[in-house]
């Protein structure tokens, strides 16, 4: 059993030869090797590895190329540069070590909020994104699309210089600084009356001090801020709830039952990461006598948050208000202890109808129980969701005595963007009238993505002169004077405001790649700055904030280092309640609504795509093909519809839809998905698919759903029209939706065989590739879950056959007798726990894993195929009927069983065990037989079945910039899996045994090993360590009472386990 | 008397050949058709046999160009027409080393009318087999790693994977099947080396004879190696089929995971070989009018071995079920309940095609009538070939699209390149098939006259249960002797 030896050299057995140094050490070897260790400490134990070189030592040419270094420094003499700390190096600094990674904090925006990051840097090029545990909206985790920003900041398509319009090539920076001087010019001398500027609603402090300056220079400009999933209804509401514009944050870890009305508050709203982190500890069950929170969701189509709930009702996203409101009706007429004061609301909610399609149980239960738990409950209301609903949800809240609770309230960042519908529709007003100039676009989109009715590509024409800072060449800039690039976020200075204010600096790790600009610097020259920098505008605007300018290198310094700046402001508790005001907007919103939804009166909902967001993440390919959680498809997005209304209006999944509206907007084409869960009579769309100028990977990918959407229909809008298409019509929209040829094909992979046609060749449905298109379980214990009472009564129920929900669950222990002795793993043994009942499918440990392990990304033609790449993946189940489906997810990654069926079967020995149990993979040795692939129950392995990272030539240069260097890139032909982040042990392992650390998990001297999929876990699903560790967290959890083992009746005796999912369902529902 | 002598009882009573077939008469058909120019026939089966060669050549070159990805290939199912292909080709190969060696060593003499042919085929399979293991590896320039070959890194191949046992059967099979067909080759090589009218022709069958010169004691040798061979290859008939079903057999995927399988990958072996001998016979003897010396006595036969072997692997078929059943396995049951059986499945057509083909046309052989009509039995060897693919397949791909987690489920399509690369191992085998007709006597000229009434002089209806053990014994184990020196 040569496989399992430990790799440590034996001690020679007596007689054997022994080499030594001296005499004494020939006469007692053990003692004098003691003494070795203690004389060198660094320098004994990786040469008695084997290993040829010591990293720490300095060596002859390590003394000489140090030696030279310090000389090309001192001869460059005392011409001293700024030191900008941070920025990576061009002249190797003394300290660096090349080979070591390093981590710098920084910070991302996502929609409204900011999260805190720590970017891995590998010699000056950032390839790892984590969260920052000590940023709130981060607390060390992230979610998928933060993950994958990464690759924004190495998109091959990204715009490498200025252009001016009608210009073939890129203009230089030179003749668009004299293009921007004679605009400044221009503009000063009517003190800036005919000048705009449209930017994404910020939540930067220097963009507003920059803004300020522009505006002391322009006192006649005015500003505009636009982004197409916005929180304007949400703060709207707030301020008709308090007068005031706030951002509330839930903390979820504090409630006991939640009521999510139409807010996927797990996937896409602002603030996901720190709310599922909540979420996950408020359901945390160790033990039988610990209890659980609670989760009802009222929603349209099965969003990641509805795929967690306890209890979900499918409901048009126009009757949530509706629903909302009659729960407000029947809290306000609950008496005594009970007994819920809304004030003056209650007389607005006591004129609520009933909401057709629900059940009495989801009034009078779930009131009930809210007012059961008061000060331990939330109700949280999307922001697609008009703003009376959420200022309705306020006086929810306020009279639960949730407010101070477990809802804080904080001010917005930028009070002055309220309404940015009624702002780009202002703005497109005005440049018809004449009255702009010059109009500078800070960021976004909005030829692509504006409401329809602002029809901002025509009025854009029509304005004279317009500077468009994006980070590609897109939609917009191809209808501007100037495209101006704009730097990533790590490649630029800026700071930050998370929802709850905390406040950090945005800092760069790298130079921007082909040049290009921030918003605050472009804000800068504006201003009159000739060549602002980053760095000293973010800094200034620290030095104003802080008390005592001497402070200020000290409190920079630890921002940098901390990745915060200035913690939280203290929320506003309870803020008072404006009672008429709310009843005011609940009577004009309720006053509002037309016939019910129906088989008559179809409604279509807009949201945030979980992977593209609005679209601006369309040409990132990890993104573009991140399957989707619950419809699994890769590089499309989808009208989803419930079964029940494609039978009625004959639709199968594929069909194309023409919807369209009697009164606004523009018709779109969209494919069809029959979705179980979805709300019937119900078209739900996610925005930011079908672009035409994205980039390489973004072009022509699925539908573009903004032409239907209008100022007043931002979220959703009923009385559509739907009509299939014939097949006349989809020959007319192909060339939107796949480019011609075999050249040009919908896929960064290699090797198409087939002619690219959008539509398949029988059916003329629309090609959709999936990753799972077999939704049941048929009866397996495969993702085992059990409702909490269930779980009381038999706390081991994932171990043993049970009829819960009237499934069989339960995996039985091993039928088959292992074929070799077992072997005892001293040292480490590595494994992994998942919690079921924490993961709510967020999708981020896929891409984590992606950019962790280099993994390729194949194309939507390949994943038709079945040949995606991910080392783990999301198996996501349906149980119950399809119209009111339990969805079980289970993330599987390689279980590296210790009896290894792939070990077995490979005739090359390409996949052996190591001696702490990983199952590793010997790429160079595998030569593609696949036996081991066909062998593995738990299909984790992968097969490079063309050369998905691409020839020479073919992958550009910027793309494997992204690349960790401690992972080998693998080639075609070679089989590749899950490796437990290998490089992640080893890199600890030779930290350890330099330094003297132990590898010991939660010891403040200790190694901490984390895999990329455990880091970026929002909801601490995923746990991984060493199992020898008692105390380690996995050791722990595999210990617990719902621990089990995927398929091990197989025998292949997984090192990774599973908790069963519990569910906790309320018994009064029915 | 001996009774392994005697012809078994449906033959015994007629002689092998046709009557008036004499020592010269075999000689002259057999041998003319490699001295006489080719027929047009055999030029346009050449020249579309050679261009379906030139087929797989090119698929194969894209194949290597660009990776396993251009074939349909995909996870779950890793393998697909790739190794079907392999197992089928395999399965093919067995007649030749059965009829040739098995039934030699069981005296049965009808044997030399087909066990040229049959040995020819069998070589000429297995290397359209051996094509698939070495292109169908993701990195075919590495594919030497599989064999134990020493090296720095002292690294050898891992013993326990049964690709590692594929590799020495085939390869011991190809060795012995390629020696045991040379060595039975070499008196009839001798007398084409006699008949040359060329120096050319008389230079090179007089190498390949190995100096031959039918004297006694080379009769001696050869027929004492022809035996050891024959006894060296009998095994290999069953070892190899078996070897190969271990790829699947020791594997844990449900259809794959059986131990009914050596036997049942044997049989079925056998069944596709003999279809394969029965489709090309039928085509040659017809071309080349050696009805003579394959008679329909010949063909029945193999027929009924036919039936035989059909019924076997029937056998197997339905004992998969009541396993699936009786083991109470649900991952078992799925596969044989709704994967190949419940029209449901998305493969139950490949299943069903293969029990109509393998089990359900075989059965026409019951009957006399159909048993010896040629059409009849030309349609059914087709249909086995085409079900023994089918087999192969559905224990391939239908065991592997879904095993099991429901979440890995998937399909199977073929894509162009994965056709013409079969369709291409179809024409490598014709054109080496038809250059084996062109070039060898395709009927074993010393064998067949060794079975002729005139081979064994006591042969004589009132003698025949008169003469003494001894004189038969040695009239009939040196027939070839007889034969060559009556020719001389």
């Amino acid at each position: 059993m040569s496989r399992r030896l430990p790799y440590e050299f034996q001690k020679p057995a007596d007689g054997s030869k022994v080499f030594w140094r001296s005499l004494e050490e020939k006469a007692n070897p053990d003692v004098y090797a003691k003494q070795a260790v203690a004389e060198f400490p660094q320098g004994v134990g990786p040469l008695e590895k084997g290993e040829q070189e010591d990293k720490t030592s300095l060596s002859r040419r390590g003394f000489v190329t140090l030696g030279a270094i310090t000389a090309a420094l001192a001869a460059e003499g005392c011409a001293r540069r700024p030191v900008e700390k941070i920025l990576p190096y061009t002249k190797m600094p003394e300290y660096s070590i090349p080979g070591l990674s390093y981590h710098y904090a920084t910070v991302h925006r996502s929609r409204g909020d900011a999260v805190g990051l720590l970017v891995e840097s590998h010699d000056g090029r950032p390839t790892k994104i984590e969260g920052n545990p000590s940023h709130p909206s981060s607390l060390g985790a992230t979610d998928a699309m933060t993950q994958a920003t990464i690759f924004n900041l190495y998109d091959p398509d990204r715009s490498r210089g200025p252009r001016k319009l009608h210009a073939s090539g890129n203009a230089t920076w030179a003749e668009l600084d004299a293009a921007f001087a004679e605009i400044v010019r221009t503009n000063l001398g009517d003190r800036g009356a005919r000048l705009r500027v449209l930017a994404e609603p910020t939540n930067s402090p220097t963009f507003q001090r920059m803004r300020e300056a522009v505006r002391s220079r322009f006192p006649l400009a005015k500003f505009h801020a636009f982004t197409p999933v916005n929180e304007s209804e949400a703060r709207e509401g707030s301020k008709i709830a308090f007068g005031q514009a706030f951002n509330a944050i839930v903390d979820y870890a504090q409630t006991r039952t939640i009521v999510a009305v139409d807010s996927d508050f797990l996937g896409t709203e602002p603030g996901n990461v720190r709310a599922t982190k909540g979420f996950a500890a408020s359901r945390r069950v160790l033990s039988p006598k610990d209890d659980m929170s609670r989760l009802y969701v009222v929603e349209p189509v099965l969003t990641t948050t509805g795929a967690t709930a306890d209890h979900r009702l499918r409901l048009p996203a126009r009757d949530a208000g509706a629903y909302l409101l009659a729960l407000a009706k029947e809290l306000a007429s609950l008496g005594g202890p009970q007994k819920v004061d809304l004030g003056d609301v209650a007389g607005a909610v006591s004129k609520a109808a009933d909401v057709p399609n629900v059940s009495k149980q989801w009034i009078g239960v779930v009131a009930k129980e809210l007012a059961s738990n008061k000060g331990k409950s939330a109700v949280v209301v999307g922001s697609r969701q008009p703003a009376w609903v959420h200022a309705l949800a306020h006086a929810i809240n306020v009279g639960l005595g949730n407010a101070g609770q477990t809802v804080s309230y904080f001010p917005v960042a930028e009070p002055t963007e309220l309404d940015q519908q009624a702002d780009i529709k202002t703005l497109a007003a005005d440049i018809e009238a004449k009255k702009v100039g010059t109009l500078l676009i800070l960021g976004g989109n909005p030829v692509y993505d504006a409401p329809q009715d602002a029809k901002f590509d025509a009025r854009l024409r029509e304005v004279q002169t317009s500077i468009h800072l994006s980070s590609h060449y897109d939609e917009t800039s191809e209808l501007s004077t100037w495209h101006v690039p704009l730097a990533h976020e790590l490649e630029t200075w800026g700071d930050q405001r998370a929802l709850d204010g905390t406040r950090s600096v945005q800092q760069p790790l790298i130079a921007p790649l082909f040049g290009a600009r921030s918003e605050i610097e472009t804000l800068a020259r504006l201003a009159g700055d000739p060549n602002p920098g980053g760095h000293e505008l973010v800094k200034a605007t620290v030095k104003a904030a802080i008390a005592n300018p001497l402070d200020l290198d000290r409190t920079w310094n630890n921002a940098l280092k901390r990745g915060v700046l200035q913690a939280a402001m203290p929320p506003y508790g309870a803020p008072a309640v404006k009672g008429p005001d709310i009843a005011g907007a609940i009577n004009t919103g309720v006053g509002k609504a037309k016939k019910p939804v129906g088989a008559d009166n179809i409604e279509v909902s807009f949201a945030a795509d979980p992977k593209l967001l609005d679209g601006r993440h369309a040409n990132n390919m990890w993104l573009q093909e991140l399957p989707d959680l619950l419809t699994k498809i890769c590089w499309d997005n989808v009208a989803q519809v419930s079964p029940n209304t494609a039978k009625a209006m004959d639709l199968a999944a594929g069909d194309v839809v023409r919807l369209s509206r009697a009164d606004a907007g523009q018709p779109i084409d969209v494919a069809v998905w029959i979705q179980p869960g979805t709300a019937d009579n119900v078209f739900a769309l996610t925005l930011g698919w079908g672009r035409q100028v994205a980039g390489r990977y973004g072009n022509k990918h699925g539908f573009n759903v903004y032409p239907l959407r209008t100022t007043d229909a931002m979220g959703f809008v009923d009385g559509v029209k739907v009509q299939k298409l014939a097949s006349a019509e989809k020959e007319a929209i192909k060339d939107k939706l796949a480019r011609p040829g075999l050249a040009g094909g919908p896929s960064p992979a290699p090797g198409r065989t087939g002619p690219d046609d959008p539509f398949e060749a029988e059916s003329q449905r629309y090609k959709l590739s999936q990753t799972q298109d077999h939704d049941v379980m048929e009866g397996r214990p495969d993702a085992i879950d059990a409702t909490l009472a269930e779980y009381r009564e038999n706390p081991r129920f994932p171990q043993f056959s049970s009829e819960a929900h009237g499934r069989h669950s339960g995996a039985v222990q091993p039928k088959v007798l292992p074929l070799w002795s077992k072997v005892k793993y001293e040292g480490h043994k590595w494994g992994m726990s998942i919690d079921l009942n924490a993961c709510t499918g967020c999708n981020a440990c896929v891409i984590a894993c992606q950019a962790e392990n280099n993994i390729p990304t194949v194309g939507k033609e390949q994943i038709e195929r079945g040949r995606e790449m991910y080392w783990i993946r999301l198996d996501r189940y349906f149980t119950g009927t399809e119209h009111e489906p339990l969805v079980n997810l289970q993330p599987v990654a390689c279980v590296h069983c210790e009896e290894a069926p792939c070990e077995n079967v490979c005739p090359v020995n390409a996949t052996e065990h190591s001696p702490e149990g990983l199952n590793d993979m010997a790429y160079n040795r595998c030569i593609g037989t696949r036996y081991c692939a066909n062998n593995c129950p738990y299909k984790v392995r992968r097969f490079n079945f063309l050369n998905y990272n691409g020839d020479d030539g073919v992958v550009p240069d910027t793309e494997k910039m992204h690349f960790n260097p401690n992972v080998t890139v693998r080639m075609r032909g070679v089989m590749e899996k899950c490796t437990y982040c290998v490089q992640r042990i080893e890199e600890a392992k030779i930290s350890s045994r330099r330094d003297g650390k132990p590898i010991k998990e939660g010891d403040p001297n200790g190694i901490t090993i984390q895999s990329a999929c455990q880091q970026v876990c929002p909801a601490d699903a995923i746990a991984f360590g060493d199992l020898n560790d008692k105390e380690s967290r996995v050791a722990t959890l595999a210990r617990r009472d719902r621990n089990y083992y995927l398929l091990a009746d197989l025998g292949t005796g997984p090192r990774t386990s599973y908790l069963g999912k519990l569910r906790n369902p309320n018994p009064e529902m029915g | 008397m001996s009774s392994v002598n005697l012809p078994i009882k449906s033959i015994g009573e007629t002689p092998l050949t046709a009557e008036g077939t004499t020592f010269r008469s075999i000689t002259e058909t057999v041998a003319r058709v490699t001295e006489n120019p080719a027929p047009r026939g055999w030029w346009i089966a050449f020249l579309i046999s050679s261009s379906f060669l030139g087929i797989m050549t090119m698929a194969i070159g894209y194949l290597f160009w660009m990776g396993v990805g251009v074939w349909g290939n995909n996870a779950p199912v890793y393998w697909a027409w790739d190794i079907t292909n392999f197992v089928w080709w395999i399965g093919i190969g067995h007649a030749g080393t059965l009829i040739s060696a098995v039934l030699f060593l069981f005296r049965q003499k009808w044997r030399t009318a087909i066990n040229r042919f049959a040995e020819a085929m069998t070589i000429f399979a297995v290397i359209c087999a051996l094509v698939f293991p070495g292109i169908h590896v993701g990195r075919a320039w590495l594919a030497y790693y599989m064999f134990p070959l020493p090296n720095e890194m002292s690294i050898w191949p891992n013993f326990k994977s049964p690709l590692i046992w594929d590799i020495f059967a085939v390869s011991t099979y190809a060795t012995v099947s390629t020696l045991f067909w040379f060595v039975g080759l070499i008196p009839d090589l001798a007398t084409l080396r006699d008949r040359a009218k060329t120096p050319l022709r008389r230079m090179i069958y007089g190498a390949l004879a190995l100096g031959w010169r039918g004297s006694n004691r080379a009769w001696q040798n050869y027929e004492r190696a022809y035996l050891i061979l024959a006894a060296i290859s009998t095994p290999l008939v069953l070892s190899v089929h078996s070897v190969v079903s271990f790829d699947f057999a020791t594997s844990l995927i449900p259809g794959w995971h059986t131990t009914i399988f050596p036997p049942y990958f044997v049989a079925g072996a056998v069944f596709s070989g003999f279809a394969m001998v029965m489709t090309l016979m039928l085509v040659t003897r017809a071309v080349y009018g050696v009805r003579s010396i394959v008679m329909m006595k010949h063909l029945e036969l193999m027929n009924k071995i036919m039936l035989t072997t059909g019924s076997l692997v029937g056998y197997a078929y339905g004992m998969e079920f009541f396993i699936a059943w009786y083991s109470g396995d649900q991952y078992e049951q799925w596969l044989f309940f709704h994967n190949r059986a419940s029209l449901d499945g998305p493969f139950s057509w490949a299943y069903w095609i293969m029990i109509s083909c393998n089990v359900l046309s075989p059965q026409v052989f019951w009957f006399k009538k159909m048993r010896t009509s040629i059409p009849v039995m030309f349609v059914v060897s087709i249909l086995i070939n085409i079900g023994m693919w089918f087999e192969r397949f559905v224990i391939i791909v239908t065991s592997l699209h879904r095993d099991f987690l429901p979440s890995s489920w998937g399909y199977y399509k073929p894509t162009l390149i994965d056709i013409f690369t079969y369709l291409g191992t179809l024409g490598l085998f014709f054109t080496l098939f038809l250059l084996f007709i062109r070039w060898i006597p395709m009927v074993a000229i010393s064998e067949v006259k060794g079975v002729l009434p005139e081979a064994d002089p006591h042969h004589d209806a009132h003698e025949e249960h008169s003469h003494d053990e001894d004189g038969h014994d040695e009239a009939v184990g040196t027939p070839g002797l007889v034969a060559a020196e009556a020719e001389e």
